[in-house]
């Protein structure tokens, strides 16, 4: 019985990894196949997977369209991606600590209010915001696409999730050593709340890496433009190019694979660690 | 314990201090124009024209009769019915595989994460091409087993269920390292002491577990809601609201409403029909699962 | 519980207070926006006061290399000519070109110059976010040079919002191996020898072997939503002898349910449940990779595959055939075309760069780069290639059988009820009276408020 069951846990663990691993390794692997092989293999045969006939005409494409540079489409996004990460680690984990950890009238209010910003979608208000941001002169800078972005309620309701494991006792002996609440947020709180910002910081950086709708609207300036928009202009009205397209979203996605598995270390690992048992 | 005065008006100052640069943000760039969106919601509004009418309350009146607008909304909850307690459950059940520390978790737990670190724009193309009836890898897996071909794209019946799929596959994984944070810190000697009780895995699971990770839970179930309820990008990019709207859910439904036939004021209405519903699910859910933990 | 209900409560009350907080500052912000608009044209006007300064006109269009790249050439021309004027174009991706631009106007921040695709000019023209060029053309447009099914499309209300950078048409495109192959006759190349729909269907039965991943006929791009989907698909009902409106433009009650229209609906869903010829989801290159016999394209299909796929080859591999007819040989026209904004604050500086491009001159040499069919008769009669093979046939289709989209502010809603229409036929397989009877309660609650 215990056999059958352990066999079973991990029949399912790799087939649940197969799934979750297959579509991007056929992305990748796409992205290396000459544009008449792509749609070319059907059966299930090493093909389907693998190229035949190895090419990297689709980067070479890519990365010569001088009409597109796209390295300079990744610095931006770049640019944008670490400023948003920065200052929302900061923000974020400010309020997240306050509703979390501090004793204040009208913290369950004003967290409900919070939480319902989660509730509208955002391309209803992408107008009005448009309106206000044209209002600022912010059109076509890149502060269009940082400064709305540092605080987000998803973030703030994540850390709270996790600031909510640190026992008062502890910020309460802080400060009968005479430590300041931002002393305490800062030398207390946030050291042991690393894995906890690594999660929020990577999926903030996601969230601006691949960003599309807004950056379309506010960005005018092509040299100013984002990775995932440039992406989109692959998709033609006439022909899609396809390997083009896998080519550039390995292109989009592979760095931030390589972040992931850098980071997972200290976040995917260290978690599991997190709980700080009361 | 009761603290004495001075120690809780610095403390309120701090929470507040805190609180308002997020407060101030949000005003600015979610409320106000959330507002401004409400008071759009109440006009005759042309987007490429911006004199608009009051009509007062003619678009909502006529959303509450628009056969279209109802059916996205059904399509919606549909998907959100389906993907809360699968993926949740889903992603709750990895977790319980590989939540313990080792090499061969870690890999796994890596492994799992990978779809999430995958753009939502990629991702969709991605699952664009697999799906495909003929030439997609899907049916391709599928035909090896002797199943299929499932016409994820085509079928006005399965359609929702591709997008649900895919919605799944891109965010099991989050919620996974959630939840792997949270029995992570459920005490072990709960576990011991049960042990010598004699307890069961099963009873072990009911009596100690889920009362334990009943904040986790919320948190997954609340986020997963609206995530679902709002569910626009893979709408839009594998099916675009197809075949024949079968995926055509409530926020692509306003999308179209709003930027194809330009007709703002009456998509910025049917936003706030959808938010006072999500609202009010929300308000439910954090009733049944109230916690220790003000919310 | 208590609890939840004062929060809920208080909710409420801060949300009035923000919304009263929020309609005292709407004012004040209007004030400031409408200062910082002012201010942002200031500096781009200010430069056309003092005499010799440079005037820049922004242009936005949709993205399509060999277009744009044909821009960027007669750009440079264009400030060659014209030292005083700079022309920034900044290139937007198809798929959500109009959200932005809209998005734009919306705040009176539009470019002085954008692409307008032909079906949505009424609206925009209705709204007034494009202004009327007739003055212009009557000055220096060469107004009479333009093909008059392409000028009708681009009037509303008597008055003309657009310059036609060319027109489009759509041929039966084949697989000749696979006719070949099946032992199926060719179609004629001569514009006025169409295929009917049931020689079409003859064809596509015989071609068609599901099994072998091979199809019949993809009559119109698929069943999904996009305006090239609808423009592909109108021609059946004009074909049979129906319309979507009435000729004023008014009503659809009488004309997209009349039943020459249904016949048309009722064929179109026939490929797809009855005869199954069509796919009911295409494969990717499904026509250029020997999967497909037939489909409808335009000319820029041409040179598009000739770039894609250079060993599937015209002449050899795929011909091309006058669009098939039923009771009227119809095919359907416009494309994009340039406008100027009602936020232009140099609409004389705009209307010469749109000349320069949209001209005599500029049409011949946009003909030239692009190969796309032109709106212009004098680009026409003076280029040999366009009365032969295969240019020729989309050339006399387009003098000859010509049938305008209906002109119509209500043509978004439009657009969008046809697609789900002809969709819900095609792979929903619905009943044709209901499935009609829908969408012309959609259409026409959006014409009421034109009326």
């Amino acid at each position: 019985m215990e056999r059958i069951g352990h066999l079973l846990k991990w029949i399912v663990m790799i087939a649940v990894a197969l799934i979750s691993l297959l579509p991007i390794f056929w992305m990748v692997m796409g992205a290396f196949r000459p544009r008449q092989e792509l749609f070319q293999y059907v059966s299930l045969e090493w093909h389907l997977f693998i190229p035949v006939e190895w090419t990297l005409q689709n980067f070479i494409d890519l990365f010569s369209d001088s009409s597109k540079p796209l390295g300079r489409f990744i610095n931006n996004t770049l640019l944008v991606a670490v400023s948003v990460t920065l200052l929302s680690l900061l923000f974020n984990s400010m309020a997240a600590f306050a509703f979390s950890k501090l004793r204040f009238r009208g913290r369950g209010i004003v967290f409900a209010v919070f939480l319902s910003a989660l509730v509208i979608p955002g391309e209803v208000t992408m107008v009005p915001t448009y309106l206000l941001v044209h209002a600022f002169g912010w059109i076509d800078s890149f502060r269009a696409l940082i400064i709305p972005a540092a605080v987000s309620v998803f973030s703030i309701f994540l850390l709270v999730q996790f600031f909510a494991d640190v026992p008062r006792e502890l910020l309460e002996a802080g400060k009968i050593d005479g430590a300041s609440w931002p002393g305490i947020y800062a030398k207390i709180v946030l050291p042991s709340m690393v894995p906890a910002l690594i999660t929020m910081g990577l999926i903030t950086f996601l969230g601006q890496w691949d960003a599309y709708l807004w950056p379309l609207i506010v960005i005018n300036d092509e040299s100013k433009q984002m990775l995932q928009v440039a992406i989109a202009t692959f998709t033609n009205l006439q022909a899609t190019e396809w390997g083009k397209i896998l080519a550039a979203d390995t292109v989009a996605s592979v760095p931030i694979l390589i972040l992931f598995l850098f980071l997972q270390k200290y976040y995917v690992q260290s978690i599991v660690n997190s709980g700080i048992k009361g | 314990m009761k603290m004495n005065s001075a120690f809780g008006k610095q403390e309120e100052r701090a929470a507040w201090l805190f609180v308002l640069p997020a407060a101030v943000s949000l005003a600015l760039f979610t409320f106000y124009p959330m507002l401004n969106a409400l008071t759009i919601s109440f006009k005759e509004y042309s987007l490429i024209n911006p004199e608009a009418v009051f009509v007062g309350l003619a678009n909502y009146s006529g959303l509450l009769s628009d056969p279209k607008f109802i059916n996205s909304l059904l399509h919606s909850f549909h998907f959100a019915l389906v993907v809360i307690p699968v993926q949740t459950a889903l992603a709750l059940g990895l977790a319980l595989l590989i939540y313990r520390s080792s090499w061969v978790t870690g890999l796994f737990r890596t492994v799992y994460f990978m779809p999430v670190v995958i753009a939502i724009g990629v991702a969709s193309t991605l699952f664009k091409l697999i799906y495909n009836q003929d030439y997609g890898l899907l049916n391709s897996l599928l035909g090896f087993f002797g199943a299929g071909p499932v016409s994820f794209l085509s079928d006005p019946n399965l359609a929702l269920y591709g997008i649900m799929l895919l919605g799944i596959w891109k965010s099991a994984g989050f919620f996974m390292i959630i939840f792997v944070a949270g029995l992570n810190g459920i005490p072990n000697d709960l576990y011991e002491a049960a042990e010598v009780d004699g307890a069961t895995r099963v009873q072990k699971f009911v009596k100690i577990t889920l009362p334990l990770l009943r904040r986790t839970l919320t948190f997954v179930i609340i986020i997963t809601t609206m995530d679902a309820l709002k569910i626009f990008v893979p709408v839009a990019l594998v099916t675009g609201g197809g075949p024949a709207d079968s995926t055509t859910t409530a926020v692509y439904y306003i999308y179209k409403i709003a930027f194809q036939q330009m007709e703002m004021g009456y998509g910025t209405a049917a936003a706030f029909i959808l938010f006072v519903i999500v609202m009010c699910i929300s308000i439910v859910q954090l009733r049944l699962l109230r916690t220790d933990v003000e919310y | 519980m208590l609890r939840l209900r004062k929060m809920m409560i208080v909710l409420l009350i801060a949300c009035f207070g923000i919304a009263l907080l929020s309609a005292c500052s709407t004012k004040g912000s209007g004030g400031e926006n409408a200062g910082a608009g002012g201010a942002s044209h200031g500096t781009s006007v200010e430069p056309n006061k003092g005499d010799g300064k440079k005037v820049e006109i922004r242009y936005w269009r949709h993205d399509f290399a060999p277009e744009v790249q044909t821009l960027w050439k007669m750009i440079q021309s264009f400030e060659a000519q014209n030292p005083n004027i700079k022309v920034k174009m900044e290139v937007i991706p198809y798929g959500d070109y109009e959200t932005k631009i809209r998005t734009a106007l919306a705040a009176g921040n539009a470019p002085d110059v954008i692409g307008l695709d032909g079906p949505t000019l009424a609206a925009y023209a209705h709204q007034g976010a494009v202004i009327p060029l007739d003055a212009y053309f009557e000055a220096d447009g060469n107004k009479e040079d333009i093909a008059a099914p392409v000028l009708a499309s681009l009037t509303y209300k008597d008055q003309i919002y657009a310059a036609p950078l060319n027109d489009a048409s759509i041929g039966m495109f084949y697989n000749k191996k696979l006719f070949e192959k099946n032992g199926i006759e060719l179609p004629s190349k001569d514009p006025n020898q169409a295929w009917t729909w049931e020689q079409v269907l003859q064809a596509a039965q015989k071609i068609n072997d599901p099994a072998n991943k091979v199809y019949g006929i993809d009559p119109g791009w698929g069943l999904g939503e996009g305006e090239g989907s609808t423009f592909v698909k109108l021609p059946f009902i004009w074909q049979a002898g129906g319309e979507i409106l009435s000729p004023d433009g008014t009503e659809v009650k009488g004309y997209l349910d009349s039943p020459e229209s249904k016949r048309a609906l009722s064929f179109f869903s026939s490929l797809y449940n009855e005869y199954k010829v069509a796919p009911k989801e295409i494969p990717p290159e499904a026509f250029e990779t020997g999967k497909l016999g037939i489909v409808v394209n335009g000319p820029w299909a041409i040179s598009g595959f000739a770039t894609s796929h250079p060993d599937f080859k015209l002449g050899e591999d795929w011909d091309i055939a006058p669009l098939w007819k039923d009771a009227k040989q119809v095919t359907p026209n416009g494309s994009w075309n340039m406008a100027i904004t009602k936020d232009s604050k140099q609409p004389d500086a705009a209307w010469k760069f749109v000349n320069w491009v949209t001209g005599v001159e500029g049409a011949k040499f946009w003909y030239q780069e692009t190969k796309n069919l032109p709106a212009r008769l004098s680009t026409a009669s003076a280029i040999p290639e366009l009365t032969e093979y295969p240019m020729n046939i989309f050339v006399e289709q387009s003098s000859k059988f010509a049938h305008p989209r209906p002109v119509t502010p209500a043509y978004p809603v439009i657009t969008t009820a046809v697609s789900k229409l002809f969709a819900d036929l095609g792979v929903a397989g619905r009943n044709v009276d209901e499935a009609v009877a829908e969408a012309v309660a959609a259409i026409d609650k959006a014409l009421e408020k034109y009326r």
